[in-house]
């Protein structure tokens, strides 16, 4: 594992400026050497069962997962990263701008590794991502991907 | 944004003393973190969290960190049964090792740990991920609060 940024980030997100923002931050802190984008949960799932245009793609070392999307859910997704053997290990942050109470502890007992609320500010925002950038990327250690050949 | 006000209880469950003595230091002389009790085995560390025998007055930890190799009961043994404990399972674990071991990194986050801390050998490497794990557990992320 390189200890200078995590490998593959896959962050699955609908709203373009969040996006936007996410990408360049984690970019700028060279938090992962490849990041891949997916607008909704089932384009998610695709990708992580490798299906379709998905066929290349590598397993993510994290993912970054929304609640509230269009076709699946953020809940449903982690229930399903959660359930599928290859794919468990992976750390999952869930990002979203709700606080409801609920569904931080409805993240946590689907097995969500952390649960952030988007602030309104922007420079607010950018804060958090360093922050848990800096935590993942030099704190704790996260499982490489698994060798294909394996 | 919930912001950590309460004291943070730790359950620090290692069987080595001087790395006991060692996150004790770090921990309590930093004040980065505030209550720190100790379970020296997996059996220890269970009756802790359930309340059980010498630890019937023990608070509901905050956060554990886990060490992986432990008498008795071992650290995957714990977070198994802590999993399967519906009072339990909320609490965050984290997996404390020294070997970069690839496969219990693996079984760590497949059993439910929140995170794997290879742990550092200088003071001064473990006061600051300490440093920065609390302003991202308590200030970035939010946390269920213990029952």
């Amino acid at each position: 594992m390189n200890p200078s940024s995590i490998g593959v980030l896959l962050l699955v997100e609908d709203n373009d400026d969040d996006v936007l923002l996410i990408r360049e931050t984690i970019q700028d802190a060279n938090f992962a050497q490849r990041i891949f984008i997916v607008t909704d949960g089932e384009q998610a799932m695709e990708f992580l069962r490798k299906d379709g245009q998905y066929k290349e793609v590598p397993v993510p070392n994290i993912i970054i997962l929304d609640i509230r999307m269009p076709k699946k859910d953020g809940f449903k997704v982690l229930r399903e990263i959660k359930e599928n053997p290859g794919l468990c290990h992976i750390p999952v942050i869930i990002l979203t701008a709700s606080d409801k109470e609920k569904d931080m502890m409805k993240s946590y007992e689907k097995g969500a590794s952390s649960y952030i609320v988007k602030p309104a500010e922007h420079a607010k925002f950018c804060d958090m991502i360093r922050h848990m950038v800096f935590y993942w990327k030099s704190v704790a250690s996260i499982p490489a991907a698994p060798d294909p050949s394996a | 944004m919930a912001v950590q006000t309460q004291p943070v209880e730790i359950l620090l469950v290692e069987d080595n003393e001087d790395d006991i003595v060692y996150f004790e230091e770090v921990l309590i002389g930093s004040k980065i973190l505030n209550t720190v009790h100790v379970a020296h085995d997996g059996e220890d560390a269970m009756a802790f969290l359930r309340k059980e025998g010498r630890h019937r007055n023990a608070p509901t930890p905050n956060l554990i960190f886990l060490d992986i190799k432990l008498p008795k009961k071992d650290g995957f043994d714990v977070l198994r049964e802590m999993h399967a404990d519906s009072a339990l399972r909320q609490i965050p674990v984290f997996m404390l090792t020294t070997s970069e071991n690839l496969e219990d990194e693996y079984q760590s986050f497949m059993q439910g740990a929140r995170g794997y801390l290879n742990k550092p050998a200088a003071f001064d490497r473990l006061f600051r991920a300490l440093q920065s794990m609390k302003i991202y557990w308590s200030l970035v992320t939010i946390q269920p609060t213990p029952a």
